[in-house]
């Protein structure tokens, strides 16, 4: 299990996208729109909740800001992990 | 019959099916009378079924990040609708704003993928589904990724009459044409619903055919005093209609001209078919045509092979028919191609397309007793090669009690495509 800071998050995120969509794991950069990588807000709710397995964790607020990017999705999962 | 600028042409086929996944390939089939039936095996049935199996996976062919939303019946219905569109030569819809459309038939849409889902739910208890699942399932997931791929921006619509889905589909396009409410549509019907859980709710009805024990490939025997049952198939068959003024514009060529659509219900039985919808949905078609019995020259059965479905259509054809039945050359293509439900219709009218276009009577596969309820002039053992075909009608009966003829016929005034005779079995 990586780290669990927002460095450890995002390299599972570019993994989860690269095993999921064939999306190259040196192509998905923190700046990276979701739309700019053709992913929908259905298929990033998926990889999501797979967080959610991997981490035992339950995402409470899964609000993104609009044309989110990858980077603020590596913060979802962040600041919903328990600090205790 | 004088050109009308409504009438309705077909400039673009696309087939995906057992029995050849192009235009071409299926030609080839049904000169060669080449059966695509193949035996159907699950671990979870003991019983081995024939089914009309298409041997490739297909989910090569899209991306990873499409892949989620494209059920199988999906994949099929976007392969074929494509070829089809590409076929006619036109390279996007958007252009046409309102005035394009597609209608589109099938049986059970996704299902393989709601299968799954109910798998999932009742078997490893997951309590929510994958976000995408709900959109993968739903009837109307082909026509609506098809029109997203290329921008139909009309009336996109699903028909779901069983078995009669399709055709009822490439009907109500070619009126919506006819009527000047479009230019253009993509029509026709998808289905692949070979997963055990279909196979097993079918097997309820007691109506699948047993497998050859000699040759599977002999499995479906429509007519035949012999016959078993019905084999299940999947595929996918599309069209490109539009009106001659928008052909002639385009200055494109086409196979032929969809000159009749009729439909008809039984109002009698949910499941048992009735000669008197099937006989009033083929005289609205001959009637729609401006033809009389005695002009067709090729009639496409809709025979599933059944002991009960067969002898009604042919008293069907007999009392539509009248003493032209003894001339009338019929067969049942399904002998070889199976019944591929939601898209029976429009690959039966393929088949009606291509006997005008290479002028050939398809046979009846299979047939060597013929049932005596059965009787009318069937075309057996193999394809009856340079034998004209002016019209052509097919017929397609749906459980639930749809019918739908659809009549087919060659074009004079604007240039057609020339066949080439087995220029692929692929």
């Amino acid at each position: 299990m990586p780290k669990l800071d927002r460095e450890g998050i995002f390299a599972m995120l570019q993994e989860f996208l690269h095993q999921r969509f064939d999306i190259p794991l040196e192509s998905a950069k923190p700046h990276l729109r979701l739309s700019e990588l053709g992913l929908d807000s259905m298929l990033m709710l998926d990889i999501m909740l797979e967080f959610e397995d991997r981490l035992a964790i339950k995402l409470s607020d899964m609000s993104l800001p609009r044309d989110a990017s990858l980077g603020d999705v590596a913060a979802l999962i962040e600041r919903n992990i328990p600090t205790d | 019959m004088q050109p009308r600028e409504s009438d309705v042409l077909i400039s673009g086929i696309g087939v995906i099916s057992p029995i050849g996944s192009s235009v071409a390939a299926l030609h080839a089939s049904l000169l060669a009378n080449r059966s695509g039936i193949r035996l159907w095996q699950s671990p979870e049935l003991s019983r081995s079924l024939p089914a009309g199996l298409i041997e490739e996976d297909f989910s090569s062919r899209f991306s990873k990040l499409e892949l989620p939303y494209l059920d199988r019946c999906s994949q099929l219905a976007m392969l074929a609708a494509t070829q089809a569109i590409t076929d006619a030569g036109i390279a996007g819809f958007a252009g046409h704003a309102q005035r394009a459309g597609l209608y589109y038939g099938s049986v059970a849409g996704g299902v393989k993928t709601e299968h799954d889902w109910v798998r999932q739910f009742h078997v490893e208890h997951a309590e929510v589904s994958r976000p995408f699942t709900i959109m993968a399932s739903m009837l109307n997931a082909a026509p609506a990724l098809i029109s997203i791929r290329h921008k139909i921006l009309g009336p996109v619509i699903t028909n779901s009459s069983a078995c009669s889905s399709s055709g009822a589909a490439i009907g109500e396009a070619a009126r919506a044409i006819r009527d000047g409410y479009l230019d253009i549509a993509v029509a026709g019907g998808a289905e692949a619903a070979l997963t055990p859980t279909f196979m097993a709710l079918w097997g309820g009805l007691r109506a699948l055919a047993e497998v050859d024990p000699v040759d599977v490939g002999r499995s479906c025997r429509p007519f035949s005093a012999d016959r078993s049952g019905l084999v299940l198939s999947e595929g996918a068959v599309f069209f490109v209609l539009e009106s001659r003024s928008h052909l002639e514009q385009r200055g494109a060529d086409c196979y032929a001209r969809l000159s009749g659509y009729g439909i008809a219900s039984d109002a009698h039985h949910i499941g048992s078919p009735h000669a008197q919808g099937q006989s009033a949905a083929l005289r609205a078609a001959l009637q729609d045509a401006q033809l009389d019995p005695a002009s067709i020259d090729y009639f496409n059965a809709h025979a599933t092979a059944t002991r009960g479905g067969d002898p009604v259509e042919a008293a069907a054809i007999r009392e539509v028919f009248a003493e032209d039945t003894e001339r009338l050359p019929v067969s049942s293509t399904k002998a070889i191609h199976g019944h591929l439900l939601g898209a029976a219709s429009a690959i039966e009218l393929a088949i009606c397309v291509l006997a005008i276009a290479d002028s050939f009577l398809p046979a009846t596969a299979h047939l060597e007793q013929v049932d005596p309820e059965c009787a009318l002039h069937h075309v057996t053992g193999q394809a009856q090669r340079n034998q004209a075909v002016e019209h052509a009608l097919s017929l397609s009966a749906g459980f639930g009690g749809t019918n739908v003829a659809l009549a087919v016929s060659k074009e004079h005034d604007l240039r057609t495509r020339t066949l080439q005779a087995g220029e692929s079995s692929g």
